[in-house]
């Protein structure tokens, strides 16, 4: 009978016990459903302010390019700038030594504000190889197959008549998903998926084959350049001479000793020049060189050709390179510039060119046939950037890549675009943590 | 003995009655307040589908926006900013009433059929899928694959499909890479979302808003600097208002886009 009753009280209790484990089953079910919203919900904020991060970064590159290229190349302006803090250009020259590359420290610098931070690089458009410029000699100098140069070069260049290895309308018409060749410059490095004979893995990832006469040596950080890294597609420079005055145009109809003045030539050096100008009977000289290659022309002659001639009008050039800015593996794609050279250039950079006749003290660069064969791609300055950025918001990132053109003074945005990579810090050479952090605004 | 007694002896009716409306009082308490939680429950799902809906919707456009390009070269075509309306000339909301004006968002977008409804562009930078990137095939079979990727693609916003056989509605997109100049048509077309009923792009162009912006014509290739967008949902009678900045505009209340609407 006891034993019975104790087996009554056993069954409630199991019962009771399980009537409370479906009521648990029940709350436990909905605070899950809720935590995971929950973390939706805050995964989709973090995003959010991940990308205002970025939005903030871009700005504040903006500002750094305003504040020292902007000031240096206002319209008119004499180079000197009055901008309240730093270091900025005292001349037109853009080099590694200004604000704006220092902005960030290549990404090793992490800027907090508040619950979120960015981390900023700013590069030199110029201190690329231009692919809208570059010649078939220096395509061929990057890590590229003689096929994706003929196609590359006819992508860009008018005409319907392809190359050996090139390919036009006719080619690009008879893809599965066709469409037409775009005959004119590329917009984007990306634009290079569209060209016959490229992937993605030949523009962003390093060149497995090196069977092609490029072997270029490593980036200063040890990393062997991508295509991506080497080139750009939007890269110009002032032509202005480092007195921030326009650089004087040789071919231009009537060239007076007077206007060659300007540029800084004695009387007798002009009429050298004008003479020889003359003598062209109104066919441009394509490159400075045969000015450089002229007789009995004074030391101050051949400063005054690199530092204040142009063979074409407008105040600024396209695809030159930065002497300031570019690496070794970029300078050695350039005709003419051996590996020494390049050195050269590149040990000179920490003190910086400040006008392009400081080029002839660079050992074997003085007035002679290496020079005049380089003479033209060449510049110490710039007006075109790319930046670099990554936004966070906790363990979330956002990394962005923009162009801004530094045009009259004021920097401007071309284009920007989220990266299609999840891995961007290492592929951009940066550290996996910045071993800097710099506190804009704490938490609150 | 006592004891045996004692258990023995059953419960009154009294106490059974009291266990009982104890029984149903906490039944009928804790049963009440799960179905108050389970139809909460539901109701912050739907409330949350809804706004995970509307947010996903305004991240898109504001990628696809944040990355309109115009290239700064005069002679490319191939670039272009033309918002408006797909047929008429649309005037901007607020106006149609009669009241309202530049600057001002009084209309909704009940007013009239004239609100500017759609929107061509293009832009850069269109994220490459991980297919693509991974992807060790050759051009031709990406080509194939995946279709042309990179440079400028067109992309087109519309409550109207071009050849629409019928049957579909909401926001539809026109994707074309790369962009060939030709803003009417080509690429590829889909519904970007279903439940957008009604929508409306305004563009401030430094100083005002303006019904409409067209960089084929209207002499210089410069951008809006924002572009307000106002949208309905089908199941949704209310206006909902986002913004999105256009990074690459230069327009400034200082420096602002002459527009000849």
């Amino acid at each position: 009978m006891k034993l019975h009753h104790r087996r009554g009280r056993g069954s409630v209790f199991v019962l009771t016990l399980a009537v409370l484990a479906g009521v648990v089953a029940v709350v436990v079910s909905i605070a899950a459903t809720q935590h995971l919203a929950f973390k939706a919900q805050s995964n989709r904020s973090a995003a959010r302010r991940a990308k205002l991060a970025a939005d903030s970064a871009l700005q504040r590159a903006l500002a750094s390019l305003a504040q020292t290229v902007g000031a240096g190349q206002s319209a008119g302006g004499t180079g000197a700038t009055s901008a309240p803090t730093g270091r900025t250009s005292s001349t037109t020259a853009v080099t590694l030594q200004d604000d704006w590359a220092t902005l960030g420290n290549n990404g090793d610098e992490r800027f907090v504000v508040g619950t979120v931070s960015y981390r900023i690089q700013i590069l030199d458009s110029s201190s690329r190889l231009n692919l809208n410029t570059a010649s078939q000699a220096e395509l061929q100098k990057l890590p590229l197959t003689a096929e994706q140069i003929d196609c590359l070069l006819d992508w860009r260049e008018a005409g319907q008549t392809p190359r050996s290895q090139g390919a036009k309308d006719s080619y690009y018409n008879g893809l599965q998903n066709p469409y037409n060749t775009a005959l004119r410059r590329l917009n984007t490095l990306d634009e290079l998926l569209l060209v016959k004979g490229f992937t993605p893995a030949d523009v962003y990832d390093v060149p497995s084959n090196q069977s092609s006469t490029a072997n270029l040596p490593d980036l200063a950080d040890g990393r062997t350049p991508t295509i991506a890294e080497l080139a750009t597609t939007y890269s110009y420079v002032p032509q202005t001479q480092s007195n921030g005055q326009a650089r004087v145009n040789v071919n231009q109809p009537n060239l007076t000793a007077p206007t060659l003045a300007r540029a800084g030539f004695t009387n007798g050096d002009a009429t050298l020049i004008v003479t020889f100008m003359n003598a062209q009977q109104g066919r441009p000289v394509g490159s400075l060189a045969p000015l450089l290659a002229l007789p009995n022309l004074s030391p101050t002659a051949v400063r005054a050709i690199l530092d204040g001639l142009t063979i074409a009008n407008g105040n600024r050039a396209e695809g030159r390179v930065n002497l300031n800015t570019a690496s070794t593996a970029v300078l050695e794609t350039l005709p003419g510039v051996t590996a020494d050279v390049a050195q050269a250039i590149v040990q000179r950079q920490t003190q910086g060119f400040t006008k392009l006749s400081d080029i002839l003290s660079v050992p074997g660069l003085t007035n002679g046939p290496v020079l005049r064969q380089v003479i033209d791609s060449f510049s110490v300055s710039s007006s075109t950037f790319i930046v670099r950025l990554i936004g966070e918001a906790g363990p979330t990132q956002v990394a962005r890549e923009a162009t801004i053109d530094v045009q009259s003074g004021t920097p401007e945005v071309l284009t920007v675009h989220d990266e299609s990579f999840p891995d961007m810090p290492t592929r951009w050479g940066w550290q996996p943590n910045p071993s800097q952090n710099t506190v804009i605004k704490g938490a609150q | 003995m006592r004891g045996n007694v004692m258990n023995r002896r059953g419960v009154t009716l009294v106490e059974l009655l009291i266990a009982l409306a104890i029984v149903a009082l906490v039944t009928a308490t804790s049963g009440r307040a799960l179905v108050t939680s389970l139809s909460y429950g539901d109701r912050m799902r739907l409330g949350r589908e809804d706004q995970s809906k509307r947010q996903s919707f305004e991240d898109g456009i504001r990628s696809l926006l944040s990355a309109t390009y115009v290239d700064p070269d005069a002679t490319n075509g191939n670039t272009y900013f033309i918002g408006g309306k797909s047929s008429g000339t649309p005037t901007q909301l607020g106006q149609t009433s009669g009241q309202g004006g530049n600057g001002s968002n009084s209309g909704t977008l009940t007013d009239g059929g004239t609100a500017p409804d759609s929107m061509i562009f293009t832009i850069t930078g269109a994220r490459l899928s991980g297919a693509v990137l991974d992807s060790t095939n050759d051009f031709e079979t990406n080509n194939q694959k995946f279709g042309p990727v990179g440079g400028v693609s067109e992309i087109a916003l519309s409550l109207t499909a071009n050849n629409d056989p019928g049957g579909h509605q909401g926001l539809f997109i026109r994707r074309q890479t790369p962009a060939d100049g030709d803003h009417t048509q080509g690429g590829f077309q889909s519904v970007l979302s279903p439940d957008v009923s009604q929508i409306t792009f305004e563009y401030f162009d430094g100083t005002n808003w303006d019904p409409q912006w067209d960089t084929t014509t209207q002499g210089s290739r410069r951008l809006p600097s924002l572009i307000r967008v106002t949208y309905r949902f089908t199941q949704d009678n209310r206006d909902h208002i986002f913004m999105v900045r256009i990074p690459a505009s230069d327009a400034t209340a200082t420096n602002p886009v002459a527009v000849n609407g």
